[in-house]
């Protein structure tokens, strides 16, 4: 009797240790009120005393490399997105053993790897570290990567192609290389128009006009032109940049990434077993800051969303489904079936098996949580100088909720200047509700 | 039949923890050893013999040696990467300036950043030097040759295989007149298959 209370502690105990998430909402929530109160530095303290490796290693250097970002360290934030982006590609790799434990145990038992927007967010960030170090051939390299990561995925309208590439051509523009700025744009217009989130954004809109001026293709110019004339919305004016003036390419990345979590349901057998199977979800987050407007002296120009990471997260979510959930059914039956078996022992151990079954259920709620939830930009040429630039952060309404100011921005003739704002307030933190499945159980 | 349980599980246990510790092993410079497919020190080394093999053997040495009866200078410039990686240039580029200069026959001017450097330390001689030991301003040597080059690279990928093709360009051109009086190339080709499963 002693020798199975002393087993059936040891089956609780490992169970407890494969679902490996006991307190991670804790430090999760304590690593973002970190993030909210502007305090980069301790939310990595945070994450590097909590976040285990393992299986979670991408994830950890992801997170972390995205709060490097935000204290500004360029440089360290791309040595964590180029060591996750070499794992990625080592652990893509099926793996027969994680595999095994994603149908046994629970889908966690995987290794992190992302999924594909999560991974195209990887050069694209590491892109933008490289300009605003201005590291323009290094930006370059990520943005050629990129292509060949984009022609991987094909036309998946769930990759976030459309801002990838469209850096991508902002990066081919800047080195002045005109025609691959070009084939960057013309494939970021396909992109955005295939994902249907939002209006092909004005900025690229503007650059298109501009582009096939420049390269006097007028066809396609004119073609553009009646195009976006039909949509409406604002067209840029199409002057190009004049020779003694630089560029500013602001970028504000606002909220944070919706977070996912966990929706169990339980079922009783016939014989008095229970079957659980979990399914992850997301809790959106809206952010409350979606746009800025910059003053120069007198001129005030707002930002345009570019990316719609929320979208293309609760879409990916909702693509996975079918696949997560015939796993997940799949694994209640393999465990009911173990707990059957072992009744051919004893009684005792088929509570056992079917105890650990349950507790060893957990959906996979891991996400890249620190990627902003929106991203939006300006382009602003500007004579060669030093500006002050006062920012208005607004809200879905339009209404000013923060302001910042950068002191003293140089701009250099003929060059563009990078610059970016990660901004999440203490209201980007609290989720609107499940938008798919009910909260019963965080992870 | 308990004690051969014991047994089967220590040594299991043994396996595991031999098969966790970290394993070092010393390799020959060349020998080479190719993991993941992206560019290594293989690929930077054959960059280097090939381009001073050529470098060595060309008639712009010699010409400039018999018409100005003096060693060239040359000057390291930018060597760009156009390439899908993040390669570090400075590897080969030290290869063969190292190369150059000892082989005699010609000398190598320091880079820009390093002259900014020298230039501060000769300014600060001028103040706490001895008379006799103080290097005087204006008297560096000007760069007759400057080296420029690029790496490219096409990638062409589908599914678990890939080709990857290297093209590094490095150009010697005259400062005097601006004609290029040496080109080298190399070509390396790599057809990488990956893993189908992992453990």
């Amino acid at each position: 009797m002693h020798r199975r209370r002393k087993g059936l502690r040891a089956v609780l105990a490992a169970a407890l240790a494969v679902g490996g998430c006991v307190g991670y909402s804790d430090w999760v929530g304590q690593m973002e009120r970190q993030i909210a109160q502007d305090n980069p530095n301790e939310a990595i303290a945070v994450l590097e005393d909590h976040a285990a490796a393992g299986r979670n290693a991408v994830l950890l250097l992801l997170n972390r490399a995205i709060l490097y970002r935000m204290a500004a360290d360029f440089e360290r934030s791309n040595a964590d997105l180029e060591a996750a982006k070499l794992l990625i590609d080592r652990l893509s790799v099926t793996s027969v053993t994680e595999q095994t434990g994603a149908l046994t145990i629970n889908d966690t038992m995987r290794s992190f790897v992302g999924e594909p927007y999560e991974q195209v967010l990887v050069h694209v960030y590491e892109a933008l570290n490289y300009l605003e170090m201005g590291q323009l051939d290094q930006a370059r390299v990520e943005v050629l990567q990129l292509d060949v990561e984009l022609n991987a995925l094909g036309d998946d309208p769930l990759a976030g192609a459309g801002f990838a590439r469209y850096l991508s051509g902002l990066v081919f523009e800047t080195l002045g290389e005109w025609d691959d700025a070009m084939i960057a744009d013309r494939k970021a217009f396909e992109a955005y128009r295939r994902a249907q989130t939002f209006f092909v954004p004005t900025p690229l809109r503007g650059d298109l006009l501009r582009l096939t001026r420049h390269l006097g293709l007028h066809d396609e110019l004119a073609r553009y032109r009646k195009e976006f004339e039909s949509q409406g919305g604002a067209l840029q004016k199409i002057a190009d940049v004049p020779e003694d003036s630089g560029e500013l390419v602001f970028t504000l990345h606002s909220g944070l990434a919706p977070v996912k979590r966990e929706a169990a349901t339980g079922v009783t057998t016939m014989d008095g077993r229970m079957v659980m199977v979990s399914m992850p979800y997301y809790d959106v987050r809206p952010p409350r800051v979606t746009s800025a407007r910059l003053h120069i002296g007198a001129v005030a120009k707002e930002t345009a969303t570019v990316d719609d990471i929320e979208a293309l997260a609760v879409g990916s979510l909702e693509k996975r489904k079918p696949e997560i959930l015939a796993r997940a059914v799949a694994r209640a039956v393999i465990k009911y079936n173990a707990s059957n078996e072992a009744q051919n022992s004893s009684e005792a151990l088929a509570f056992m098996v079917n105890v650990a079954g349950i507790l060893t259920e957990r959906a996979d709620t891991r996400s890249w949580s620190t990627l902003p939830s929106r991203i939006s930009l300006l382009r602003w040429p500007l004579t060669a100088g030093h500006y002050r630039i006062d920012i208005d952060l607004l809200g879905d309404d339009g209404v000013v909720v923060a302001q910042r100011t950068l002191d003293d921005v140089s701009i250099v003739a003929g060059q563009k200047r990078f610059l970016s704002l990660h901004w999440v307030s203490p209201d980007d933190l609290v989720p609107v509700g499940g938008r798919y499945g009910r909260s019963e159980r965080r992870h | 039949m308990r004690g051969t349980i014991r047994i089967s599980l220590l040594l299991i246990s043994a396996l595991l923890v031999v098969a966790c510790a970290t394993k070092v092993e010393r390799v020959a410079p060349e020998e080479v050893r190719d993991l993941s497919g992206l560019w290594n020190d293989t690929d930077s080394r054959l960059v280097s013999e090939e381009m001073i093999a050529d470098v060595l053997a060309r008639p712009w040495l010699t010409d400039f040696t018999r018409t100005h009866k003096s060693r060239p200078a040359v000057i390291v410039g930018e060597i760009r990467n156009l390439s899908h990686e993040h390669i570090n240039v400075n590897t080969f580029v030290g290869d063969i300036e190292r190369a150059l200069i000892n082989s005699g026959k010609v000398d190598f001017v320091a880079s820009s950043e390093e002259r900014e450097e020298i230039r501060e330390e000769r300014k600060d001689q001028d103040v706490h030097a001895r008379e006799d030991t103080r290097k005087a301003m204006g008297m560096e040597i000007g760069a007759d040759f400057m080296l420029k080059g690029s790496i490219n690279s096409i990638l062409d990928a589908e599914g678990k295989r890939q080709v990857r093709y290297y093209q590094i360009d490095l150009t010697l051109i005259s400062l005097a007149d601006n004609r290029v009086t040496w080109i080298g190339q190399k070509k390396i080709k790599k057809f990488v298959t990956k893993a189908s499963l992992r453990p």
